[in-house]
């Protein structure tokens, strides 16, 4: 499934991009990115963002975009199928 | 234990994206004029990005030493401002009491090129220049600035982020009020190049366009470059030789706060409560804003109007951001106390609210005292104080 | 000031251990704390080197991201600290209001210089700003600061192999004039490519081990580590109950105004350091009972610096035991100041004699010169010196005194 796809390439992004020392299959689809969850910080923010930007084709262009986006492995792969080049 | 006398700056000089000359810098900076330029030393990922390029300058007008001709570009700067600090201070750099001339210089990053130009041969070929090794050595501007000037007394290169300068010049202070030095050469330089760019392009922290230090809508920084470096004497000193003192400066005592270590604070409290006293005597203020939101943000809520009347003005926005630009904000608030003039923010269209700041046209107001609070990452604060003699 | 400059906390990471017991022990024992380079691979005349024992992982109570970034120097600094001030028994008060000085060369360019090389090689797209952070020789005072709750001035030096000496004495200089209540002092440094190959095309490396003081000597050899020593008023620290384990009675600093990377052959810069050091502490060069040398083991070095103890210490010098400590675990560069500082301040509190490992024959210059071979040796020790001479000629020089402890 495309969704089940890209669920997993999101949390390899996370793992190999912002060099987690999780397996990125223990991370939660509905967990928050950012904050007590995998303990993401603004830095780590501003690289995923050009990170997903990248990898995806996609453009987040502000905070306000890129806050909703960043919020879930879920809210992400929404994000990227809602948005991302036909 | 000799007792503290009070420190005066007689000397002032900058190498800055203005040019070399001796005061380029501050009719540049009162003029209103903008030293952003597209870059040109190197390629940059967005075309047409605006740097504060320092002009080049042949080596062998900087250096006498022969060890001097293979100077790093940092180090010439900084040898550079050496130089023209001494001769504004009408000091004869041939005749120095050598070793009760101290010389203190800060710098963020340091020699970077010469450390990039290393790793690439070090990374094709597999061994290292034994030719370059000798510059990137992060004391190097310190090491060449003794040699050039033949400064025999303490030296000392600190490296303090945002506020390099800053550490350096209090540094020298030091030197000088206790007896230690009779006088001290105190600054900062930071060389800007293509790694250091990239690194900031990638990472999104730089404007699109032009820089604008506490507007509304600042969208990042423009990357700079330069050295500024102070002469420090006792007043009494000064007076008896007949030099012309532009301020005293003392060192206020320096803190932390709670920050990430890596980022900026956002205790605006704590830092205005280690300011507060600084501020009642020094109403003019010289910040470290550049452009950059974080930065910025935190700055206006630390020198907001308030019960006291503050001014503030950024000249970041001027000369571009690097870490030893605090030198030239020590530099610019000298000369500003004893001018009684403060040079103007640039790139402001729509203001943050609940600040005055200095736009529009240099402003001309009595200045008993200026401060430049000296903030950097990691929660530092290490302010310097100028008083008007 | 009355009742002096004391050292009441110590912190310790090299080759030798993870902490000054092990260091004692590693002083005792006269360990070896050199062997082969494995941290990274290296082409040249040297693969020898003195890797740090342990480098902590943390968290120290930082965010997760934030340990996430942590260079090398910055974790060794981190524990070095805070086994200083654990020993010292600094309250959170009493850190809220001490200051940091930090000296270190390199910062993080182990991290850097693999993520420069990787972007330049086309492994990566971007050369980004999380790989870079740790690069500023800062960001070990800005952890030191933030782990800990140590919130009073905070300085970064960078002099080269004498940028923590130099902040020793800073600290001592604080200290004693006021401005803070307690300094911590530290030195940090981790190896990287780019170190070992300047020196090593600088043939400064020793192929095989540094021999100081040897009639063959050929180089040094590079260390790492991290070193930590907490400064405060000593009627302050007794009045708490803190132990006196040593004192600061002076420190002096000069500079060669000659080269980059050569000392002045003449060591005037090295003698003026050392006569204002002990002028400072207001003592005779004739009560120095131990000189725990720079010592890199380098041609050049060893002969300027014993040059400068002759002509300063006299015919004294034959009856002065010296030791260089390089020869055990290094030259740790940025660290070198802060743990030669600590061995000093552990062989006058234990009576040990440190050794200089590798000395076969010692140079003719010096054959009527004690320099401690043997470990194991004890003595009964006043006062020690320990200088540290930087590329680009900045020396420092420390007299360090016996503590309280009997």
């Amino acid at each position: 499934m495309d969704r089940d796809r890209l669920r997993s390439e999101v949390k390899d992004l996370l793992v190999t991009g912002l060099r987690l020392q999780v397996p990125s299959t223990d991370i939660q689809d509905d967990v928050p990115i950012f904050g007590e969850g995998l303990g993401l910080d603004s830095i780590d923010a501003l690289e995923l963002v050009v990170l997903v930007e990248e990898q995806f084709r996609v453009s987040i262009p502000d905070e306000e975009v890129g806050r909703k986006a960043l919020a879930s492995v879920n809210a992400l792969v929404d994000f990227i199928i809602a948005e991302r080049p036909a | 234990m000799s007792e503290r006398a009070p420190v005066g700056v007689t000397g002032i000089g900058v190498v800055s994206p203005f040019g070399w000359e001796p005061d380029a810098f501050w009719t540049g900076l009162v003029s209103g004029a903008s030293a952003l330029r597209p870059a040109e030393r190197f390629s940059t990922l967005a075309p047409g990005r605006l740097v504060g390029e320092v002009p080049a300058r042949a080596v062998g007008e900087i250096a006498r030493s022969s060890v001097g001709r293979r100077m790093d570009w940092a180090s010439q700067m900084a040898v550079g401002a050496c130089r023209a600090a001494l001769a504004d201070a009408g000091l004869d750099a041939a005749a120095l009491p050598a070793e009760r001339t101290s010389l203190a210089l800060g710098s963020a990053y340091g020699n970077l090129q010469e450390t990039a130009t290393f790793l690439d041969r070090l990374f094709t070929r597999g061994s290292g220049n034994p030719l370059v090794f000798p510059n990137l050595v992060f004391n190097a501007p310190l090491a060449y600035a003794s040699i050039e000037l033949g400064i025999r007394g303490e030296t000392a290169m600190f490296s303090m982020l945002e506020a390099s300068g800053e550490v350096a010049i209090g540094w020298g202070i030091d030197a000088v009020a206790s007896g230690r030095a009779a006088l001290c050469l105190a600054g900062g330089v930071d060389e800007l190049g293509m790694v250091l760019h990239r690194v900031l392009e990638e990472g999104r922290r730089l404007s699109p366009g032009v820089p604008r230090p506490f507007d509304r809508h600042a969208d990042g920084m423009a990357a700079g470059e330069g050295a500024a470096v102070l002469v420090l004497e006792r007043v009494a000193d000064a007076r008896a030789r007949g030099a012309r003192v532009y301020a005293t400066v003392s060192a206020v005592p320096a803190f932390a706060v709670p920050a990430p270590v890596h980022g900026w604070s956002s205790d605006a409290v704590a830092l205005r409560a280690g300011l507060a006293a600084s501020l009642a005597d020094s109403p003019a203020v010289f910040v470290s804003a550049c452009g950059d939101l974080p930065r910025d943000r935190l700055e206006a809520r630390v020198f907001a109007a308030g019960v006291r009347p503050v001014v503030v003005t950024a000249i970041r926005g001027t000369v571009g951001e690097f870490g030893a630009a605090g030198a030239l904000a020590a530099a610019a608030a000298a000369r500003a106390v004893s001018e009684g003039v403060l040079p103007p923010t640039l790139g402001i269209a729509t203001p943050l609210g609940g600040l005055d700041v200095v736009t529009g046209a240099a402003r001309s107001m009595p200045l008993r005292g200026g401060l430049v609070p000296g903030l950097a990452r990691g929660g530092i604060c290490h302010p310097l104080k100028f008083e008007a003699t | 000031m009355p009742g002096g400059i004391a050292i009441t906390g110590l912190g310790a990471l090299s080759a030798l251990g993870r902490d000054t017991a092990e260091l004692t022990a590693g002083l005792r024992l006269g360990r070896d704390g050199i062997g082969p380079l494995t941290l990274f691979a290296h082409q040249g005349r040297c693969a020898t080197a003195a890797e740090a024992a342990h480098v902590p992982a943390g968290p120290w109570g930082l965010p997760r991201a934030t340990v996430r970034r942590l260079s090398r120097p910055d974790r060794l600094a981190i524990a070095a600290a805070a086994e200083a001030c654990t020993q010292a028994g600094l309250d959170a008060d009493a850190r809220a209001a001490a200051a940091v000085l930090a000296g270190a060369t390199t910062g993080g360019m182990l991290e850097t210089e693999e993520a420069y090389r990787r972007w330049r090689a086309g492994e990566t797209r971007r050369l980004r700003t999380s790989r870079v952070l740790g690069t500023s020789l800062a960001s070990s005072g800005a952890a030191i600061s933030q782990a800990l709750g140590i919130f009073g001035p905070q300085e970064t030096m960078a002099t080269a192999c004498s940028s923590s000496a130099l902040a020793i004495a800073r600290a001592g200089d604080l200290v004693r004039r006021g401005v803070v209540p307690a300094a911590v002092a530290v030195g940090t440094d981790a190896l990287c490519r780019l170190t070992f190959a300047g020196f090593d095309a600088l043939q400064a490396l020793d192929p095989e081990r540094c021999r100081p003081f040897d009639r063959h000597r050929r180089g040094l050899t590079l260390g790492e580590g991290a070193a930590a020593l907490v400064v405060e008023d000593a009627d302050h620290a007794r009045a708490r109950g803190a132990e006196v384990r040593a004192l600061l009675l002076g420190w002096g600093t000069a500079t060669d105004a000659h080269h980059p990377t050569a000392p002045r052959p003449d060591g005037e810069g090295a003698m003026a350091a050392l006569r204002a050091a002990l002028a400072m502490a207001g003592l005779p060069a004739d009560a120095v009972d131990y000189v725990n040398a720079h010592g890199t083991g380098t041609p050049q070095n060893d002969a300027v610096e014993m040059s400068v103890l002759r002509a300063v210490l006299g015919t004294r010098l034959a009856r002065v035991p010296v030791s260089s400590s390089k020869s055990q675990f290094g030259h740790t560069l940025g660290a070198a100041g802060a743990l030669e500082a600590v061995v000093t301040v552990l062989a006058l509190t234990h009576g040990i004699l440190p050794p200089t490992l590798g000395v076969r024959e010692p140079d003719e210059a010096w054959a009527d010169v004690d320099v401690v071979a043997e470990p194991g040796r004890r003595a009964a020790l006043a006062t020690a010196i320990t200088s540290s001479y930087g590329f680009g000629g900045h020396n420092v020089t420390l007299v360090l005194g016996r503590g309280d402890a009997r």
